[in-house]
């Protein structure tokens, strides 16, 4: 089957630093993909070159047969993205920005529904800059859907939402694979990874240690941790821990 | 789409034009406060301090440059610096519609809303003070829409000169003030004294201010050739400048 997204050796580099080096995956028609690391480990500028938004200092990215630099605004017609650290512009009403970016596109998704299935239609009057973090999550998954797209791509899901909130999303995500869209999940969070995630992508300062099913992961995680790490009832966040250096945690005598 | 997709951002963008503070008063609200207040002082009597023509008369073209001044070098830039400090751009560009139509559109309106703002002050001055306007409306508006360009451009130019907010914002600022009342826009240039003249001749709108009042009076454009030479150049310059920055601007 054809891939949606396909990465082929994707570098990205800040002046000297190199940020994402030759990562290579796809995303395959009705998955989850998840990308998974520590912070910096190159997620965030790994989307970004999917969405287009930065341009890659090597590789090549076909996202839904176009290239995402140069054919930017037709991409967006079937793609729908979350992304981290955006705003909205200030003064704006729920209902004003979901009705706005519901003209950018042919035939959106009803947006009055999905605000009473996200419990967003009791703000839809309020200014976007006066909801607490889970409703502006919660609005930024609504608009991220509104082009009814083939591809979600979904920074940091649930960053900021309570258990509760989170575990509507996961049903809201399993929701939307089942009307076949794809997602491609970034996640700091494991537990989300295994309740949702088909396939991972596991990165480590820039590179992609690991492409492939969960279970696959497990046996990656056998083969390569150093025998004292491994444990056979290690748990998915075990697994990622054991792979990331250890930071010097702060005590109250480092203080001192 | 793209024509729907458009419009709905231009009525957007008009309605959060009209929620901030700023913009709406001082071009709208201020002018007209300005011109009542020395209306009011000195009324409209053809003085010959002014060769022969009333206060007003003299003050409105001016009172236009500030108005000018406020879309131009606050409202526009300060709108855009937003925008691009706190990543709206960014999430825009996530959407067919893309960033550079949001800032078009962004242009657009802060021009109309200058138009606008300029069509009330005119109105107002004829309706209170009965100015008199000898100039022709085919000289007037010409030169009014290439003030208008010019000005504008300098404010472009500032938000793609500037990445960080606090340098754009202060650079905005400080042209503003200081072209708002050493142009001639607030206070007449012909209270200057000939040395301050001097330095007050190095800004943009006190260019601005010649060529519409000249248009005003209805005087020969070329004895004003200088002031329109310097605003047809910064309009380019500033235009295409900021043009190739933006281009060259990491959005991400």
């Amino acid at each position: 089957m054809k891939a949606l997204a396909e990465v082929s050796n994707l570098t990205v580099r800040y002046g000297e630093n190199t940020a994402v080096d030759k990562v290579s995956f796809n995303v395959q028609a009705g998955e989850i993909l998840a990308i998974i690391g520590p912070n910096g480990s190159g997620k965030t500028s790994t989307v970004e070159c999917l969405e287009g938004l930065r341009k890659p200092a090597e590789g090549s990215i076909t996202v839904l047969d176009k290239n995402p630099l140069s054919k930017r605004c037709e991409l967006y017609k079937e793609l729908g993205v979350q992304l981290q650290d955006v705003s909205y512009p200030e003064k704006i009403k729920v209902d004003e920005l979901c009705e706005w970016f519901a003209s950018f596109y042919d035939s959106p998704a009803n947006y009055q529904k999905m605000l009473e299935l996200l419990d967003l239609s009791a703000k839809r009057k309020r200014y976007v800059n006066k909801l607490s973090g889970g409703e502006k999550q919660r609005l930024s998954i609504l608009l991220s859907l509104l082009p009814r797209p083939k591809l979600l791509i979904l920074d940091e899901l649930t960053t900021g939402l309570d258990p509760e909130a989170r575990r509507n999303m996961w049903d809201s995500l399993s929701a939307v694979r089942e009307s076949g869209t794809s997602v491609v999940l970034v996640s700091h969070y494991m537990d989300e990874v295994e309740a949702l995630a088909d396939r991972i992508v596991f990165m480590l300062r820039g590179k992609a240690l690991y492409t492939g099913t969960l279970k696959g992961f497990r046996d990656y995680a056998k083969q390569t941790l150093a025998p004292e790490k491994w444990q056979d009832n290690m748990s998915m966040e075990d697994i990622y821990l054991a792979f990331v250096p250890k930071k010097e945690r702060l005590t109250l005598e480092a203080i001192s | 789409m793209k024509t729907k997709a458009l419009i709905k951002t231009a009525k957007m963008q008009t309605i959060l034009y009209f929620r901030e503070f700023f913009g709406p008063f001082f071009s709208i609200v201020f002018p007209i406060m300005m011109l009542i207040l020395f209306g009011s002082i000195y009324g409209n009597e053809p003085d010959e301090w002014f060769g022969g023509r009333g206060s007003m008369d003299v003050s409105v073209p001016a009172y236009l440059g500030m108005v000018i001044a406020v879309g131009g070098l606050m409202t526009l830039p300060l709108g855009l610096i937003d925008y691009q400090s706190s990543k709206v751009y960014k999430r825009f560009d996530a959407t067919p519609i893309g960033k550079e139509n949001i800032v078009l559109v962004q242009i657009f309106v802060c021009l109309i809303a200058c138009i606008i703002s300029s069509i009330i002050l005119i109105v107002a001055g004829k309706i209170l003070y009965n100015i008199h306007i000898e100039g022709e409306w085919f000289v007037i508006l010409p030169m009014f829409l290439l003030s208008l360009i010019s000005i504008f451009s300098i404010g472009f130019l500032i938000t793609a000169l500037f990445k960080n907010t606090k340098i754009a914002q202060a650079a905005s600022w400080i042209l503003y003030f200081l072209m708002l009342f050493t142009s001639g826009a607030t206070i007449p240039a012909e209270l200057f004294p000939e040395s301050f003249k001097v330095f007050t001749n190095f800004l943009p709108l006190t260019h601005v201010v010649e060529v519409l009042q000249c248009t005003f009076y209805g005087d020969q454009l070329d004895t004003v050739g200088l002031s329109i030479a310097v605003i047809t150049a910064i309009a380019l310059i500033c235009t295409t400048a900021g043009i190739a920055l933006y281009q060259r601007r990491n959005w991400a």
